[in-house]
């Protein structure tokens, strides 16, 4: 036990000296005490989904009862199977890309259910290109996601096709309509 | 006792010096000097892929020492934006397919591979690809293959239409491009071709002509269970036997040897208690193998739905041929790609999501060395240089 | 009073009850519209677009063109065949109300006079054989008796 604690101690001062990922320690931890299951691709959430973090951001609400959540964490309903940084991080909203930036026609879609209203959304998760990686609030989450072969859901893909750059910024979560069956 | 002793030798050496002269200056270094690697890297060598996550236009292979604590990176390669890379020890050669703009991030678009030399890690030529479409993913091996004894490339193209450019890389020169609808990622398959998983659950095996065209294909229904056993898409290789991992954890090899992709008998990572909900692999390049033909399988216990690039705390060293467990190695932490090393004492690498990596003896599950962060901030692919 | 109301009822919501019923009719082979529209969004807007206008470059434009197909030698097996139909992670009937729901939906006017729907049967025949590396020049072979220049 001891031999983990002192381990456990030297990367928690390692991170702490080396990097300025806040929630980072809050996700070694969960996962040493066994809560697992954090995002792991590169880092964890969004900061503003661990409360009271280090340099935890304000939430961004839609003001909209029926559409609950901070758009800026990771555990925004929109944001299932979203592979990227939040557009809303970056300049831009949950459906619009920032200033500076184009939206790629071609996407992959997927669906989410929204608690507020029980419905199972279809998502586009359209990315915003000709600009570098935004940086801000990386999220990815994989529920539904599958391998390559099937192109519609999967979200490793860059994204940014049929833009005239394919250079990724950031990810949007525009509802394009409600699906009947949640799949 | 030591602390005297220091001040002591310092107290004679400053009444010495006082005395006489003092010692001459350090000496003068020549310039320019730049570094230079052996040719062949040595078994505890690995190259790290650097996607690089906050500027992915800038991506990287490292080039690391595992055994070497105190300067484990070794020099870099280049490897931009959404880059596929590889390595042909024979050839003394890396190879990075890579995407570049005229304005960095808008302009014209070009592709290419470039080939670097593995003791300069100077660039030594390059072959440009045609039509701009190579196919950009978080790294793969399946989007970049050396094939015909590493004389030619696959490049995977995606657009979203799926097709894969053959290149010669002796003439440097394209060869070709074969359309590959509803299919994707290859894998280098006999003497001069490669297999591929399509969206029908189906494999597809083509074999080139000495030209690059199609000379044979053929196709295997029902391998990947695209719903219920989707497979990671980073195989551990055996020999010519790629072992791949489902997100349930079922492993299925692929003999690839011959003109046609030969499925093996599948085998199971199987199981352990603590499972919440239950134990299931997890991370990016969640497989390894060693030079005995074990599998090692990064494993998380919070599998579910969804979790499948979440990470994992242990590796299980599994026997695929006698279907058996054998040991798990506690990684004291969340990682997400591992690899195996060819040294004769082999060893465990991890790499974590903020770019630590760590060295555990791969049968004992010892923790070794822990490199830190020293390489790469996000190392997603680790290829052992042997 | 409340017989005129009950009769105002009706003239109202006749019209409504019959056109929905002429609506269902009007899409033939396609039993549920609104689920394969929502199929569509999941399975093939990413790429094809919401308009079905797909992308010049990269991706086949449905719209004005996918029903020219059924009017040429192989052109009706061929839509089917294609991987993004075959392989599509949909069962026989919901892939063939969703084919008939596009070829209506996108390009009615060039849909051949006695348009017969795809049955779910007529799909498990043809995407059991999903072309491969054949596509290409299957495709071109038809284009060119289509007459167009793609």
């Amino acid at each position: 036990m001891s031999g983990i604690d002192r381990l456990t101690e030297r990367f928690a001062r390692r991170l702490a000296r080396g990097t300025s990922r806040r929630s980072v320690l809050a996700v070694l931890g969960a996962a040493i005490t066994g809560a697992g299951g954090f995002p792991l691709l590169p880092v964890a959430r969004a900061a503003s989904s661990a409360p009271g973090a280090p340099g935890s951001r304000p939430p961004m609400l839609s003001g909209n009862p029926q559409d609950p959540g901070d758009q800026a964490s990771c555990d925004y309903w929109r944001y299932c199977a979203i592979d990227g940084f939040l557009c809303t991080c970056c300049g831009g909203t949950v459906n619009s890309c920032p200033p500076g930036t184009e939206m790629s026609p071609i996407t992959w879609i997927g669906t989410c259910i929204n608690a507020a209203d029980g419905r199972a959304y279809v998502i586009s998760y359209n990315d915003c290109c000709g600009v570098s990686s935004c940086g801000q609030c990386f999220c990815n989450r994989n529920e539904g996601d599958r391998p390559q072969a099937r192109p519609q859901s999967n979200n490793d893909y860059n994204w940014c096709l049929g833009t005239q750059s394919s250079i990724y910024n950031c990810s949007v979560a525009a509802i394009v309509g409600v699906a009947d069956k949640a799949k | 006792m030591r602390i005297t002793a220091l001040v002591l030798s310092l107290l004679l050496g400053a009444s010495a010096v006082s005395a006489q002269s003092p010692p001459p200056p350090l000496p003068e270094e020549a310039l320019p000097s730049v570094g230079r690697l052996p040719a062949d890297y040595p078994a505890s060598w690995v190259l790290v892929h650097d996607f690089r996550f906050l500027s992915i236009l800038d991506g990287r292979v490292a080039v690391v020492d595992t055994a070497d604590g105190v300067r484990p990176l070794k020099g870099l390669v280049r490897a931009a934006q959404f880059a596929s890379m590889q390595y042909s020890r024979g050839r003394r050669e890396i190879f990075t397919a890579e995407t570049f703009y005229s304005r960095l991030t808008r302009g014209e678009r070009t592709d290419a591979i470039t080939i670097w030399d593995t003791a300069t890690l100077e660039p030594k030529g390059e072959i440009v690809l045609p039509g701009g479409k190579r196919q950009q993913t978080v790294s793969y091996v399946g989007q970049f293959q050396l094939i015909n004894g590493d004389r030619w490339a696959l490049v995977t193209n995606f657009t979203p239409a799926q097709s894969v450019t053959v290149v010669d890389l002796d003439a440097r020169r394209v060869l070709g491009e074969v359309d590959l609808p509803g299919c994707a990622h290859v894998f280098a398959t006999g003497p001069r071709g490669f297999s591929s998983f399509c969206a029908d659950g189906s494999m597809i095996s083509v074999q080139l002509d000495d030209k690059g065209a199609v000379v044979s294909s053929a196709t295997l229904a029902r391998v990947q269970d695209l719903d219920n056993q989707p497979l990671f898409g980073n195989p551990a290789m055996v020999g010519r036997t790629a072992w791949f991992v489902s997100y349930k954890g079922q492993l299925k090899g692929f003999d690839l040897s011959g003109p046609v992709a030969r499925p093996l008998t599948p085998a199971s990572v199987g199981t352990a208690p603590g499972g919440a909900p239950e134990w299931r692999p997890g991370g990016w390049q969640v497989m390894a193998s060693d030079a005995a033909g074990l599998l090692y399988v990064l494993m998380s216990p919070a599998g579910r739905e969804g979790s499948h690039k979440d990470g994992g705390t242990e590796v299980w060293v599994v026997d695929p041929v006698r279907n058996q467990q054998l040991r798990r190695i506690d990684l004291k932490g969340v990682a997400g790609s591992i690899t195996v090393t060819r040294e004769a004492t082999p060893h465990l690498v991890v790499a974590r999501a903020d770019g630590q990596i760590d060295l555990f003896d791969a049968a004992s599950g010892q923790l070794v060395r822990q490199l830190g962060a020293t390489a790469a901030m996000s190392p997603l692919i680790m290829v052992p240089a042997q | 009073m409340i017989r005129l109301g009950a009769l105002a009822l009706l003239l109202v919501a006749g019209p409504m009850l019959a056109a929905t019923g002429a609506q269902a009719q009007a899409m033939a082979g396609v039993p549920d519209p609104a689920q394969a529209r929502v199929d569509y969004m999941l399975k093939c807007q990413g790429c094809h677009q919401p308009d079905g206008a797909g992308n010049a470059i990269n991706t086949p434009p449905l719209a004005g063109t996918v029903a020219r197909f059924l009017t040429a030698p192989g052109g009706r097996q061929f839509v089917a065949r294609v991987p993004g139909v075959a392989m599509v992670d949909l069962d026989d009937v919901r892939l063939a109300q969703l084919l008939n729901w596009t070829l209506q939906r996108f390009d009615a006017s060039h849909l051949p006079a006695g348009f017969t729907p795809y049955t779910p049967a007529e799909i498990a025949t043809l995407r059991r054989q999903p072309l491969r590396l054949d596509r290409a020049a299957v495709r071109a072979a038809l284009m060119q008796h289509i007459g167009k220049d793609r």
